[in-house]
């Protein structure tokens, strides 16, 4: 062979083991051979391929946003699928915001994968409010008579103040208590005692209150009733109402019908006035009443 | 320009293809599209120069894009659900398939590929990108839906070698 055929045909294995290089080294590979340089067409390929074995490299790890200059069928193949994946990534971050909305059409067997994943969120994540509206509601309420229990009462009473205290207005506070309660108990059973709460319960919730009204139960036999943007001659007149109406309510136990009745303390709130203080002024019109004969409602001074 | 256009567009001017066309109803060849959108554009450039030809079909995106918004698409704050329906219209219509791959609000940033594109995907390799109408029309579809103007980019064309269309699109920040 001469050696003019030799020469070109070292450069073509040359040429070839460089590319071949590019396909299977698994060193870092940078800048073209520099014995190829003038090689006509050679350097563009070289960081053609260079380029796309770069980013499929970087995809293979997760980075989404190599830059890919070069152009054609396998430069574009891998920016459309980078496309998919930052698709797919800015849909992720919209479920995990709460939109369960986001279904994917477009990666074949993985579409459905992801779809029925999103599904399944979604519908856990509904019975997760649930539970947890259920939760807050058990948390809320006394289990005997289904209205605020006296935790939920005294946040609910704290708001009203903070209310009051920002925009000026008055409110006033109902104190009840059932009378004879525990003569209710020893001598018709625990059970009856527990129906007559439940009436108490049903007389206020019939009793007219407004949406903004709120009342919960606070003690053994004792309710309190707030009742915003309300005077206390107003308020008096609701506790009146309460009052008649319980003592002309049957109590309903064991076949067997009988009466209570109520006490009412009734106060407004005043600057100055905490919680404890307004609802000590109640209680102690409300021990007012019972210390009068029972049966009637007291307004502090 | 004076009143008295003679192809002021409306969208009653599109017609009732379903009184109009019983039997062929509202399909068409994307080839006859495609006819259409290359004539048009051959024979403006021959008489305008090829800047000239761009800006008109940009123009003509712009006003197709809000066409389309108000009369195809349901008016909303949300991006989510505008992206979905977006995504659902272009689908069915035969458009093409939309892909948002990045979406600054703040900043007013995004990026979308839009693939199997109806003006070219397919097409031989050039070395230009050609999609001036999709920019326009993208450009008002998402001025329409966030009140605030769009400057919207085509940096990679099927005609130029790639396997989508992938466009930038950035908010135009008002002159303090």
């Amino acid at each position: 062979m001469s050696k003019m055929l030799k020469e070109p045909l070292a450069s073509v294995d040359g040429v070839l083991k460089s590319l071949k290089n590019l396909l299977d080294a698994r060193a870092i590979l940078a800048d073209p051979p520099v014995e190829f340089l003038d090689m006509d067409g050679f350097v563009h390929i070289y960081e053609s391929l260079l380029e796309i074995r770069n980013a499929i490299m970087a995809t293979s790890v997760g980075d989404l946003n190599y830059p890919i200059r070069k152009k054609g069928y396998i430069a574009g193949t891998i920016k459309g699928l980078q496309a998919s994946l930052r698709h797919l990534t800015w849909q992720t971050k919209a479920i995990a915001s709460g939109d369960f909305t986001q279904r994917v059409d477009f990666m074949g067997e993985f579409s459905e994968a992801f779809n029925t994943m999103v599904k399944q969120l979604d519908d856990s994540m509904t019975k997760l409010n649930m539970r947890e509206q259920e939760l807050i509601k058990i948390a809320h309420t006394d289990p005997l008579t289904g209205i605020n229990n006296r935790g939920y009462f005294m946040e609910l009473l704290t708001t009203e103040f903070e209310r009051a205290r920002r925009y000026g207005h008055t409110f006033s506070v109902m104190m009840t208590d059932l009378d004879n309660f525990k003569s209710v108990n020893d001598t018709r059973g625990h059970g009856a005692g527990d129906e007559a709460l439940r009436t108490m319960a049903r007389v206020v919730q019939m009793s007219g209150l407004r949406a903004n009204d709120f009342w919960g139960r606070i003690g053994g036999e004792e309710f309190a009733i707030v009742l915003p943007e309300t005077v206390i001659a107003d308020a008096v007149a609701v506790a009146e109402r309460i009052r008649i109406t319980l003592s002309e309510t049957p109590v309903r136990y064991e076949n067997e019908e009988f009466f209570i009745t109520v006490s009412i303390g009734v106060s407004q709130n005043r600057t100055g006035d905490v919680q404890a203080t307004l609802l000590s002024r109640a209680d102690e019109a409300m021990y007012q009443a019972k210390r009068t004969g029972r049966n009637r409602v007291c307004q502090s001074d | 320009m004076t009143n008295d256009r003679k192809y002021k567009f409306s969208w009653e001017l599109l017609g009732d293809i379903a009184a109009g066309r019983p039997n062929l109803g509202n399909k068409t060849s994307l080839e006859v599209y495609r006819l259409l959108l290359f004539t048009f554009r051959d024979v403006l450039e021959t008489h305008v120069g090829t800047e000239m030809t761009d800006k008109i079909f940009h123009e003509a995106g712009y006003l197709s894009g809000k066409e389309f918004y108000a009369n195809k698409l349901t008016p909303t704050k949300d991006l989510g659900d505008f992206v979905r329906e977006l995504q659902q219209v272009l689908k069915d219509m035969g458009i093409g398939i939309l892909r948002l791959e990045q979406a600054d609000v703040e900043t007013g940033e995004f990026v979308l590929t839009i693939s199997e594109d109806l003006d070219c995907s397919g097409l031989p390799e050039l070395d230009h990108e050609i999609c001036v109408y999709d920019e326009g029309f993208i450009a008002a579809l998402l001025e329409s839906f966030s009140g605030i103007k769009f400057k919207v980019k085509e940096i990679d064309c099927w005609c130029t070698g790639d396997r989508t269309c992938r466009f930038s699109a950035k908010a135009v920040k008002a002159e303090a």
